[in-house]
């Protein structure tokens, strides 16, 4: 039944075309190169350079696009209001409350990480051998952490939006909501996004670059440096267990 | 009736990931230019750092490189070579100068100068040389092409198949 859910969501609501939507907004900001981004000064090579040079490699360089896009399908897809209308209720009557919630998730999370993952792979693909002249296959090696790092800045964002769209009923307050909740704590110096630096591995080439310096973490070093964001992690983990007791226990009309 | 909608989506996608590339083609590069200072070691009789930075370029980008010493008997040393390529440019300044050079490719380029004093300095020479740089870009036309032939026309195309064979848009 799990299935069937999820196959259903994600395909209804134009899911498709908003996928289509991700995958445009991440090529045209990741392959954003450097030289305009305005005028750049070369008084400390070691510091400004590394991120003049940079092509976006920063994890949460994709939060302003993606955060309402999360937003505005996880009110399609949760929130009571528009669900109870549509004509799927009596498909979905017949699937349990867990297996429509965790059906739900999925849809959510899917039809955002596949654009991701398209988009990860040609941004790489274009980026890397054009700018350093490296092998295309080896450029892909660091790949599966950027993917580790945007499924977790989705999680953070799946957990409060998907808590807001249950929460509360009219699906303009759900959509609002995070917005100012995370407004309020970026404002109140709570970092609540997950931040990762992740340079190519093509750096390495570069003389400039020695131990030491932010550039040279490469994948096995990269782990230990990471700094994510772990409270804001385990408070999504909470919200989504929330979530699901309130969603199991809303009155199914 | 799957394989229209799969023809569909399929040139849909492609054309999605062209129109990317293209209008990141067709934003203009910021004029690039930028400074540094190279100080003079008297023990090493260079100046002390060998000013490394990196730059990226698209084909046809000119690289200015103004060399500005404090006292006019440096000569400089100024090599602009392309990452992972062997491509490389050298030219050596006696004194107050400017090279401009135009790149090749599209990459990124890694500029060294290095300076050396000629002859014997004064008592109280304070001695210096500021590097500036300028980028004179142009019109990014080097992802346009492959945007256009490799994306757009293609994914055009399919739609165009889909249309053909579904009668209606699917």
């Amino acid at each position: 039944m799990i299935s069937k859910v999820f196959l259903w969501e994600l395909k209804s609501g134009g899911k498709p075309y908003i996928m289509l939507l991700i995958l445009f907004l991440l090529i045209y900001v990741a392959t954003d190169y450097p030289p305009r981004k305005g005028t750049g000064t070369y008084y400390e090579p070691y510091v400004n350079l590394l991120s003049a040079l940079d092509i976006g490699w920063s994890i949460n360089e994709i939060w302003w696009f993606l955060f309402p896009v999360v937003i505005a399908l996880a009110v399609l897809l949760f929130s009571y209001d528009i669900d109870r209308g549509l004509l799927r209720t009596y498909m979905l009557s017949q699937a349990s409350r867990t297996s429509l919630f965790i059906g739900k998730l999925a849809a959510l999370f899917i039809a955002v990480f596949i654009p991701l993952v398209v988009g990860g792979v040609l941004i790489l693909a274009f980026a890397d051998p054009t700018l350093f002249l490296s092998d295309p296959l080896f450029v892909l090696n660091g790949l599966w952490l950027r993917l580790v790092g945007w499924a977790l800045m989705m999680y953070v964002m799946i957990g409060f939006s998907v808590f807001a769209a249950v929460l509360l009923k009219k699906p303009l307050y759900a959509f609002v909501t995070p917005y100012v909740v995370f407004y309020a704590l970026e404002s109140a110096r709570i970092p609540m996004s997950i931040r990762t630096y992740i340079p190519p591995d093509s750096f390495i080439q570069f003389q400039f670059i020695t131990p030491g310096n932010p550039a040279y973490l490469i994948e096995h070093d990269l782990l230990a440096a990471w700094n994510f964001n772990w409270p804001c992690i385990a408070v999504a983990t909470a919200l989504l267990i929330l979530s699901y007791i309130l969603f199991i226990r809303m009155e199914q009309s | 009736m799957t394989v229209t909608r799969l023809l569909w989506f399929l040139g849909l996608t492609l054309l999605v990931i062209g129109l990317a590339l293209i209008l990141n083609a067709f934003i203009e590069p910021a004029k690039l230019t930028g400074g540094s200072s190279l100080l003079f070691n008297p023990e090493e009789g260079k100046l002390s750092v060998a000013d490394v930075m990196p730059i990226f370029l698209v084909q046809g980008d000119e690289l200015t490189v103004i060399v500005d010493p404090t006292y006019p008997a440096i000569d400089h040393y100024i090599t602009l070579k392309k990452a992972g390529s062997s491509w490389i440019a050298e030219q050596i300044l006696e004194g107050q100068g400017a090279w401009s050079v135009k790149a090749p490719t599209r990459g990124v380029y890694v500029l060294t100068v290095e300076g050396t004093v000629v002859g014997q300095v004064p008592e109280g020479v304070t001695l210096r040389s500021s590097i500036s740089l300028n980028v004179k870009s142009v019109f990014r036309s080097d992802l346009l092409e492959p945007a256009l032939y490799g994306t757009i026309i293609p994914g055009l195309a399919l739609i165009v198949a889909s249309i053909y064979l579904g009668g209606k848009k699917p």
